[in-house]
C-alpha cells in the first residue's frame, strides 16, 4: 500500500505542460449572454456581488463564467475618462471571478474579444 | 529582417526601488482580467524598429515603444526617431558610431537611471521599481496602473519560428527553448490576459505565453513617466499624482543611503 502512495504522489508531482481549459465565449449565443449580463448588472445593483456570483453560479459554467467575466472586465477597466471603482469593490469583483473560475471552472479562461480573461 | 538584441543583463543594486512593499502597504487597485495598452486606436501603424536592425538598442528601443504607447492611449503627440534611441544608447552603453566594437548593448537599469536624469526626446521619468517577475499579481497591477513594464528576457531561439512564443510542449524540446541560446533581450510589455502577454519586439507586436514569460523573463520595471501620471485620470482610471510623488520620495531615500 505504501509503494502505491508512494507512486501516486510522484505522479502528481511529475512536471506537465498544463495548459487551462479555454470557454470559447464567443460561440456562446451572444443573446443570452446579452440579457444574462443584464440580469447580472441588475443583480450587482440590488444585491451586490455575491448576489451576482449567485446569478452566474445559476446560469452554469458557459453561460455563467462568460457572462461574470465579461462584466469584471468592463467593471475594472472603465472607458477613458471614467474613474475605476473604489479599491474595495475592485477587489470583491475580480475575486468574484477568481473564485468562479477555480471553484466552478476547473480553472478555465473564458475567451471573449478582450482576450482570454 | 536583421534582428539584434542588445540587453545587458542588469548588475544587483540594493538601492533599487521594487514595487512590491510598496504594494502591499498601500493596497493598490485590482487588475482587470485583461487589458492591452497595444490596441489603442492612437496606437502607431508601425512601432518602430529604432535601429535595433543594426545596433543592440533594444534596452533603449523598449523605452521608446513604451512612451509611444503611453502617448497613445494618452492622446499625447510625442515624437522619438532612431536618433533619440541611438543618442541615448551612446550614453548608456559606451556606444562610439566611430568604434563598431563598442556596440555592445546596455543594463536596463543604466537605461532607467538616464531617463530619470536625462531623459529621451525631452521625456523623463519621475522614478522606477523592480517588480518580482514571477508575481503575476504584480505584473497585471503594474500594466494596468502605470501603462506597461519594461522586461528583460533571455531569449530563447525557438521564437523565431513561433506565432506564440511558448515553452516546449510535450515532446518537443531541443536546445532552441534553452534560454538565451539567442541571447538577453529588452521589451515593452503591453497586455497581458489570462493566458498570454503582448510585446513589442523589433518594432512587431509579439504575444507570448504566460508560461513562456515566467521560464524567460529575468527582470521587469514599472516606469512612473509623467506622460502617464500628470493628467487628471490616467488611462486606467485611477489618479496617480499621490502615487508618483510617493514613489518619487521613496527614490531619494533610497538613493541618500
Amino acid at each position: 500500500m505504501r509503494h502505491l502512495v508512494l507512486v501516486a504522489l510522484i505522479s502528481c508531482a511529475a512536471p506537465k505542460h498544463a495548459d487551462r481549459p479555454t470557454i470559447d465565449c464567443t460561440a456562446a449565443d451572444q443573446g443570452k449572454l446579452a440579457t444574462l449580463l443584464s440580469a447580472l448588472t441588475q443583480a450587482l445593483a440590488g444585491g451586490g456581488w455575491l448576489a451576482v456570483e449567485q446569478q452566474a453560479i445559476a446560469a452554469g459554467v458557459t453561460y455563467g463564467g462568460c457572462a461574470l467575466a465579461d462584466m469584471v472586465q468592463g467593471y475594472l477597466s472603465p472607458e477613458a475618462g471614467r474613474a475605476a471603482p473604489s479599491l474595495t469593490d475592485g477587489h470583491i469583483a475580480r475575486d468574484t471571478l477568481e473564485r468562479f473560475r477555480a471553484e466552478r471552472a476547473n480553472g478555465a479562461v473564458f475567451h471573449l474579444l478582450e482576450g482570454d480573461l | 529582417m536583421n534582428y539584434k538584441l542588445g540587453r545587458v543583463p542588469s548588475r544587483h543594486d540594493a538601492r533599487s526601488l521594487t514595487l512590491a512593499p510598496y504594494l502591499d502597504g498601500l493596497r493598490l487597485p485590482a487588475a482587470p482580467p485583461a487589458r492591452n495598452w497595444a490596441r489603442s486606436v492612437n496606437a502607431p501603424p508601425s512601432w518602430g524598429m529604432f535601429a535595433n536592425d543594426v545596433l543592440g538598442t533594444c534596452s533603449c528601443a523598449s523605452i521608446a515603444h513604451l512612451f509611444a504607447a503611453q502617448a497613445a492611449n494618452t492622446g499625447n503627440r510625442l515624437a522619438i526617431g532612431d536618433a533619440d534611441v541611438v543618442a541615448l544608447y551612446e550614453r548608456v552603453g559606451h556606444y562610439d558610431p566611430t568604434r563598431p566594437e563598442t556596440d555592445q548593448g546596455a543594463q536596463m537599469l543604466d537605461v532607467l537611471r538616464a531617463l530619470r536624469e536625462v531623459g529621451m526626446a525631452g521625456q523623463r521619468i519621475s522614478a522606477f521599481a523592480a517588480i518580482e517577475v514571477q508575481n503575476r499579481w504584480q505584473l497585471e497591477i503594474a500594466v494596468n496602473l502605470f501603462g506597461g513594464v519594461y522586461v528583460g528576457a533571455d531569449l530563447p531561439v525557438s521564437v523565431r519560428h513561433q506565432l506564440i512564443w511558448d515553452v516546449a510542449g510535450p515532446g518537443q524540446y531541443d536546445l532552441s527553448y534553452v534560454p538565451n541560446s539567442w541571447g538577453p533581450h529588452a521589451m515593452a510589455l503591453l497586455g497581458y490576459d489570462q493566458r498570454n502577454v503582448t510585446l513589442i519586439s523589433h518594432g512587431e507586436i509579439r504575444v507570448a505565453t504566460l508560461a513562456w514569460y515566467r521560464s524567460y523573463v529575468t527582470e521587469a520595471w514599472a516606469l512612473i513617466d509623467p506622460l502617464w501620471v500628470d493628467q487628471g485620470l490616467a488611462p486606467s482610471g485611477f489618479r496617480l499624482q499621490q502615487l508618483r510623488s510617493d514613489l518619487v520620495d521613496i527614490h531619494r531615500g533610497a538613493r541618500s543611503h
